[in-house]
Protein backbone atom coordinates (compact mmCIF):
# COMPACT_ATOMS: atom_id res chain seq x y z
CA UNK A 1 0.00 0.00 0.00
CA UNK A 2 2.90 2.59 0.94
CA UNK A 3 4.62 1.58 -1.98
CA UNK A 4 1.26 2.59 -4.42
CA UNK A 5 1.09 6.04 -2.67
CA UNK A 6 4.76 6.73 -2.75
CA UNK A 7 4.78 6.26 -6.79
CA UNK A 8 1.53 8.45 -6.94
CA UNK A 9 3.29 11.06 -4.70
CA UNK A 10 6.53 11.08 -6.75
CA UNK A 11 4.19 11.82 -10.42
CA UNK A 12 2.79 14.90 -8.03
CA UNK A 13 6.17 15.66 -7.11
CA UNK A 14 7.44 15.68 -10.88
CA UNK A 15 4.31 18.31 -11.97
CA UNK A 16 5.18 20.43 -9.50
CA UNK A 17 7.36 23.46 -10.69
CA UNK A 18 9.59 26.11 -9.56
CA UNK A 19 7.71 29.59 -9.42
CA UNK A 20 8.96 32.59 -11.85
CA UNK A 21 8.13 36.00 -10.71
CA UNK A 22 8.13 38.34 -13.83
CA UNK A 23 10.85 40.75 -13.92
CA UNK A 24 9.84 42.15 -16.43
CA UNK A 25 8.33 45.66 -14.67
CA UNK A 26 11.19 45.65 -12.20
CA UNK A 27 13.75 45.46 -14.92
CA UNK A 28 12.25 48.20 -16.48
CA UNK A 29 12.18 50.63 -13.42
CA UNK A 30 15.74 49.54 -13.22
CA UNK A 31 16.56 51.49 -16.60
CA UNK A 32 14.62 54.81 -15.90
CA UNK A 33 16.85 54.91 -12.63
CA UNK A 34 19.90 54.22 -14.50
CA UNK A 35 19.39 56.82 -17.74
CA UNK A 36 17.90 59.41 -14.54
CA UNK A 37 21.70 58.54 -13.08
CA UNK A 38 23.76 58.69 -16.42
CA UNK A 39 22.34 62.13 -16.52
CA UNK A 40 23.76 63.12 -13.48
CA UNK A 41 26.75 61.65 -13.47
CA UNK A 42 30.01 63.77 -12.69
CA UNK A 43 32.48 63.02 -14.65
CA UNK A 44 34.89 65.00 -13.56
CA UNK A 45 35.55 62.98 -10.06
CA UNK A 46 35.47 66.27 -7.94
CA UNK A 47 33.47 66.32 -4.78
CA UNK A 48 32.77 69.84 -4.01
CA UNK A 49 31.08 70.61 -0.77
CA UNK A 50 28.95 73.44 0.08
CA UNK A 51 28.47 74.10 3.76
CA UNK A 52 25.79 75.87 4.89
CA UNK A 53 24.88 79.75 4.16
CA UNK A 54 26.92 79.64 0.67
CA UNK A 55 24.59 80.95 -1.90
CA UNK A 56 26.56 80.09 -5.18
CA UNK A 57 26.05 82.47 -8.11
CA UNK A 58 24.72 80.70 -11.61
CA UNK A 59 26.68 81.38 -14.50
CA UNK A 60 25.89 79.66 -18.12
CA UNK A 61 29.51 78.07 -17.41
CA UNK A 62 29.89 74.53 -18.52
CA UNK A 63 33.53 73.98 -17.31
CA UNK A 64 33.81 70.78 -15.23
CA UNK A 65 35.75 71.79 -11.90
CA UNK A 66 39.26 70.74 -11.83
CA UNK A 67 40.49 68.97 -8.38
CA UNK A 68 42.33 71.98 -6.24
CA UNK A 69 42.23 73.21 -2.30
CA UNK A 70 38.57 74.39 -1.18
CA UNK A 71 37.82 77.68 0.04
CA UNK A 72 34.54 78.03 1.20
CA UNK A 73 33.31 81.30 2.08
CA UNK A 74 29.99 82.90 4.18
CA UNK A 75 29.06 85.78 5.38
CA UNK A 76 30.77 85.06 8.50
CA UNK A 77 33.38 82.15 7.80
CA UNK A 78 36.11 80.81 6.09
CA UNK A 79 36.76 77.33 5.53
CA UNK A 80 39.78 75.11 4.04
CA UNK A 81 38.86 72.06 2.72
CA UNK A 82 35.78 71.99 5.31
CA UNK A 83 38.35 73.06 8.27
CA UNK A 84 37.06 76.52 9.88
CA UNK A 85 39.65 78.80 9.63
CA UNK A 86 37.80 82.20 10.23
CA UNK A 87 34.99 82.51 12.49
CA UNK A 88 33.78 85.90 13.18
CA UNK A 89 31.93 84.92 16.03
CA UNK A 90 34.97 83.88 17.81
CA UNK A 91 37.52 86.08 15.82
CA UNK A 92 41.14 86.09 16.40
CA UNK A 93 43.22 89.59 17.43
CA UNK A 94 45.02 90.06 13.99
CA UNK A 95 42.84 89.42 11.09
CA UNK A 96 44.18 91.48 7.98
CA UNK A 97 47.83 92.79 7.49
CA UNK A 98 49.67 93.96 4.64
CA UNK A 99 47.24 97.12 4.53
CA UNK A 100 44.14 94.92 5.09
CA UNK A 101 44.68 93.16 2.06
CA UNK A 102 45.68 89.96 3.38
CA UNK A 103 43.85 87.78 6.12
CA UNK A 104 46.21 86.49 8.21
CA UNK A 105 44.53 82.64 9.31
CA UNK A 106 43.62 82.24 5.40
CA UNK A 107 46.98 82.74 4.46
CA UNK A 108 48.31 80.16 7.30
CA UNK A 109 46.00 77.55 6.53
CA UNK A 110 46.92 77.83 2.83
CA UNK A 111 50.69 77.75 3.02
CA UNK A 112 50.17 74.81 5.62
CA UNK A 113 48.29 72.89 2.79
CA UNK A 114 50.30 74.27 0.52
CA UNK A 115 53.88 72.59 2.18
CA UNK A 116 51.75 69.33 2.74
CA UNK A 117 50.71 68.69 -1.15
CA UNK A 118 54.30 69.35 -2.14
CA UNK A 119 56.16 66.96 0.63
CA UNK A 120 52.87 64.14 -0.32
CA UNK A 121 54.35 64.89 -4.09
CA UNK A 122 57.82 64.48 -3.25
CA UNK A 123 57.55 61.59 -1.48
CA UNK A 124 55.30 59.83 -3.09
CA UNK A 125 56.00 59.88 -7.04
CA UNK A 126 52.66 58.54 -8.37
CA UNK A 127 50.73 61.59 -6.37
CA UNK A 128 49.93 64.45 -8.42
CA UNK A 129 51.67 67.62 -7.64
CA UNK A 130 50.90 70.54 -6.44
CA UNK A 131 48.69 72.46 -8.36
CA UNK A 132 48.24 75.71 -7.54
CA UNK A 133 44.59 75.85 -8.31
CA UNK A 134 42.07 77.40 -5.51
CA UNK A 135 38.57 76.29 -5.79
CA UNK A 136 36.92 79.43 -4.61
CA UNK A 137 33.00 78.55 -3.21
CA UNK A 138 31.65 82.30 -2.43
CA UNK A 139 28.29 83.20 -1.19
CA UNK A 140 26.82 85.49 -4.36
CA UNK A 141 26.03 88.29 -1.74
CA UNK A 142 29.48 88.81 -0.38
CA UNK A 143 31.16 91.87 -1.72
CA UNK A 144 34.02 92.03 -4.38
CA UNK A 145 36.23 93.84 -1.47
CA UNK A 146 36.30 90.84 0.37
CA UNK A 147 36.76 88.60 -1.88
CA UNK A 148 39.15 90.45 -3.21
CA UNK A 149 41.04 89.91 0.35
CA UNK A 150 40.31 86.51 -0.35
CA UNK A 151 42.30 86.27 -3.65
CA UNK A 152 45.21 88.63 -2.73
CA UNK A 153 45.61 86.10 0.08
CA UNK A 154 45.49 82.95 -2.31
CA UNK A 155 48.09 84.59 -4.36
CA UNK A 156 50.17 86.00 -1.76
CA UNK A 157 50.36 82.06 -0.46
CA UNK A 158 51.29 80.60 -3.77
CA UNK A 159 48.56 79.64 -5.33
CA UNK A 160 48.52 80.47 -9.45
CA UNK A 161 45.01 79.94 -10.41
CA UNK A 162 41.75 80.78 -9.35
CA UNK A 163 38.50 78.42 -9.97
CA UNK A 164 34.85 80.15 -8.91
CA UNK A 165 32.53 77.60 -8.74
CA UNK A 166 29.09 78.62 -9.41
CA UNK A 167 26.18 76.79 -10.34
CA UNK A 168 24.91 75.92 -13.88
CA UNK A 169 21.72 78.16 -14.49
CA UNK A 170 19.45 74.82 -15.96
CA UNK A 171 18.87 73.18 -12.37
CA UNK B 1 -0.69 1.51 -34.15
CA UNK B 2 1.33 4.18 -31.87
CA UNK B 3 -0.14 6.84 -29.86
CA UNK B 4 -0.45 9.76 -31.04
CA UNK B 5 -0.60 13.45 -29.80
CA UNK B 6 -3.90 14.99 -29.87
CA UNK B 7 -3.32 18.64 -31.80
CA UNK B 8 -4.74 20.62 -28.35
CA UNK B 9 -2.16 19.06 -26.50
CA UNK B 10 0.53 19.82 -29.34
CA UNK B 11 -0.51 24.14 -28.91
CA UNK B 12 0.19 24.06 -25.35
CA UNK B 13 4.28 23.69 -25.32
CA UNK B 14 5.64 25.81 -22.53
CA UNK B 15 6.94 29.40 -23.98
CA UNK B 16 10.64 29.97 -23.61
CA UNK B 17 11.48 32.88 -21.75
CA UNK B 18 14.64 35.14 -21.64
CA UNK B 19 17.06 34.59 -18.89
CA UNK B 20 16.88 38.43 -17.36
CA UNK B 21 18.92 37.40 -13.78
CA UNK B 22 22.47 38.24 -15.32
CA UNK B 23 21.23 41.74 -16.96
CA UNK B 24 19.57 42.26 -13.43
CA UNK B 25 22.42 41.24 -11.38
CA UNK B 26 24.84 44.02 -13.84
CA UNK B 27 22.32 46.69 -14.11
CA UNK B 28 22.18 46.40 -9.82
CA UNK B 29 26.27 47.08 -9.95
CA UNK B 30 26.12 49.82 -12.56
CA UNK B 31 23.22 51.48 -10.42
CA UNK B 32 25.32 51.71 -7.34
CA UNK B 33 28.57 53.21 -9.01
CA UNK B 34 26.29 55.85 -10.81
CA UNK B 35 25.16 56.67 -7.28
CA UNK B 36 28.35 56.98 -5.93
CA UNK B 37 29.77 59.33 -8.69
CA UNK B 38 26.44 61.34 -9.06
CA UNK B 39 25.93 65.12 -8.81
CA UNK B 40 22.67 66.19 -8.45
CA UNK B 41 23.40 70.03 -8.03
CA UNK B 42 25.01 70.92 -11.55
CA UNK B 43 28.14 72.76 -10.65
CA UNK B 44 30.62 73.81 -12.67
CA UNK B 45 33.77 76.75 -12.37
CA UNK B 46 34.93 79.87 -14.17
CA UNK B 47 38.74 80.08 -14.34
CA UNK B 48 41.32 83.14 -13.46
CA UNK B 49 44.37 83.15 -13.71
CA UNK B 50 46.47 85.46 -10.52
CA UNK B 51 47.89 88.71 -12.27
CA UNK B 52 51.53 88.36 -12.19
CA UNK B 53 53.76 91.92 -11.79
CA UNK B 54 56.73 92.45 -13.42
CA UNK B 55 59.29 95.08 -13.61
CA UNK B 56 60.56 93.71 -17.31
CA UNK B 57 59.59 95.02 -20.39
CA UNK B 58 56.96 93.07 -22.54
CA UNK B 59 59.07 91.38 -25.01
CA UNK B 60 58.68 93.50 -28.38
CA UNK B 61 56.21 91.88 -31.21
CA UNK B 62 55.38 94.00 -34.43
CA UNK B 63 51.39 93.24 -33.49
CA UNK B 64 49.91 96.13 -31.15
CA UNK B 65 48.58 94.47 -28.15
CA UNK B 66 45.18 94.87 -27.76
CA UNK B 67 44.85 94.60 -23.43
CA UNK B 68 41.06 94.83 -23.63
CA UNK B 69 40.30 95.89 -20.17
CA UNK B 70 36.28 96.60 -18.36
CA UNK B 71 36.18 98.58 -15.83
CA UNK B 72 33.35 98.21 -13.72
CA UNK B 73 32.51 101.62 -12.31
CA UNK B 74 28.86 102.56 -10.18
CA UNK B 75 27.16 103.72 -12.77
CA UNK B 76 28.69 102.36 -15.78
CA UNK B 77 31.31 100.04 -17.58
CA UNK B 78 34.39 101.25 -19.37
CA UNK B 79 36.12 99.58 -21.92
CA UNK B 80 39.84 100.43 -22.60
CA UNK B 81 42.19 99.32 -25.04
CA UNK B 82 45.79 99.50 -26.12
CA UNK B 83 49.18 100.19 -24.45
CA UNK B 84 49.12 103.14 -23.34
CA UNK B 85 45.52 102.27 -22.11
CA UNK B 86 42.64 104.31 -23.74
CA UNK B 87 38.93 104.42 -23.23
CA UNK B 88 36.77 102.98 -26.23
CA UNK B 89 33.76 102.85 -24.74
CA UNK B 90 31.23 103.74 -21.94
CA UNK B 91 28.21 101.56 -21.28
CA UNK B 92 26.11 102.91 -18.64
CA UNK B 93 23.36 101.25 -16.81
CA UNK B 94 19.98 100.28 -17.89
CA UNK B 95 16.70 101.97 -16.78
CA UNK B 96 16.38 99.11 -14.18
CA UNK B 97 19.34 100.19 -12.51
CA UNK B 98 21.80 96.88 -14.00
CA UNK B 99 24.74 97.29 -15.67
CA UNK B 100 23.76 96.44 -19.28
CA UNK B 101 25.82 93.09 -19.94
CA UNK B 102 23.53 92.65 -23.76
CA UNK B 103 25.18 96.35 -24.72
CA UNK B 104 28.47 94.99 -24.07
CA UNK B 105 28.02 91.30 -25.25
CA UNK B 106 27.31 92.76 -28.14
CA UNK B 107 30.38 95.56 -28.54
CA UNK B 108 33.02 92.74 -27.17
CA UNK B 109 31.63 90.49 -30.17
CA UNK B 110 32.77 93.87 -32.64
CA UNK B 111 35.76 93.88 -30.77
CA UNK B 112 36.38 89.84 -31.26
CA UNK B 113 35.88 90.18 -34.92
CA UNK B 114 38.87 92.46 -35.35
CA UNK B 115 41.20 90.44 -32.83
CA UNK B 116 40.10 86.91 -33.60
CA UNK B 117 43.14 85.17 -31.98
CA UNK B 118 43.06 87.30 -28.62
CA UNK B 119 41.40 85.69 -26.05
CA UNK B 120 42.31 87.87 -22.93
CA UNK B 121 40.22 90.41 -21.03
CA UNK B 122 41.74 92.67 -17.78
CA UNK B 123 38.59 92.80 -15.40
CA UNK B 124 38.81 96.15 -13.16
CA UNK B 125 35.81 96.58 -10.38
CA UNK B 126 36.05 99.55 -9.25
CA UNK B 127 32.88 99.77 -7.10
CA UNK B 128 32.08 97.40 -4.63
CA UNK B 129 30.08 95.40 -6.72
CA UNK B 130 28.62 92.57 -5.39
CA UNK B 131 30.45 88.70 -6.57
CA UNK B 132 27.01 87.44 -8.30
CA UNK B 133 27.60 90.98 -10.56
CA UNK B 134 30.87 90.12 -11.12
CA UNK B 135 29.80 86.75 -12.34
CA UNK B 136 27.26 87.90 -14.70
CA UNK B 137 29.66 90.27 -15.99
CA UNK B 138 32.35 87.11 -16.18
CA UNK B 139 29.66 85.56 -18.30
CA UNK B 140 28.86 88.14 -20.64
CA UNK B 141 32.51 88.57 -21.27
CA UNK B 142 33.78 84.75 -21.43
CA UNK B 143 31.03 83.17 -23.69
CA UNK B 144 29.47 83.12 -27.23
CA UNK B 145 25.23 82.96 -26.95
CA UNK B 146 23.38 80.42 -29.02
CA UNK B 147 21.96 83.20 -30.60
CA UNK B 148 25.36 85.29 -31.38
CA UNK B 149 26.35 84.49 -35.34
CA UNK B 150 29.68 82.91 -35.75
CA UNK B 151 33.06 83.48 -35.81
CA UNK B 152 35.83 81.42 -37.93
CA UNK B 153 39.85 81.44 -38.01
CA UNK B 154 41.85 79.87 -39.93
CA UNK B 155 43.60 77.00 -38.29
CA UNK B 156 47.44 76.01 -38.93
CA UNK B 157 46.46 73.88 -41.73
CA UNK B 158 44.42 76.66 -43.37
CA UNK B 159 41.01 75.20 -42.38
CA UNK B 160 38.49 77.36 -40.65
CA UNK B 161 37.67 76.55 -37.32
CA UNK B 162 34.81 77.79 -35.28
CA UNK B 163 36.21 80.02 -32.72
CA UNK B 164 34.41 78.62 -29.19
CA UNK B 165 34.63 81.47 -26.68
CA UNK B 166 34.47 85.26 -26.67
CA UNK B 167 37.35 86.47 -24.25
CA UNK B 168 37.80 83.59 -22.10
CA UNK B 169 41.00 84.22 -20.08
CA UNK B 170 39.56 86.75 -17.09
CA UNK B 171 42.39 88.48 -15.11
CA UNK B 172 41.63 90.81 -12.18
CA UNK B 173 43.34 93.89 -13.34
CA UNK B 174 43.78 95.60 -9.06
CA UNK B 175 44.28 92.75 -7.48
CA UNK B 176 47.33 93.39 -5.83
CA UNK B 177 46.94 97.47 -5.56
Amino acid sequence: MSRVRSIRNKRKREKKETIEVDITSLLDILVILLVFLLRSYNSSGVTLTIPKGIQLPISQSQTLNNAGVMIQVSKDKIWVDTETVLDSEEPPVNIYDQGGRRIIPLFNELVRKKEHLKAVAKQAPVAKPFSGIANLIIDKSLKFSYVKKIMYTCAAAGFKEYKFVVMSEDQ
Amino acid sequence: MGYKTPTSRKGKRKQERLNLIPILDAVFIFIFFLLMSTQFIKIFEIGSDVPIISNTPPPKTKKKPLALTVSIKSNRLDIYSGVPSRKINSIRKSDDGNYDLEKLHSYLIEIKKKNISENTVILEPIVDVSYEEIIEIMDAVRMFRNTDESLYQKDKDGIDVKVKSLFSKIVFGNLMS
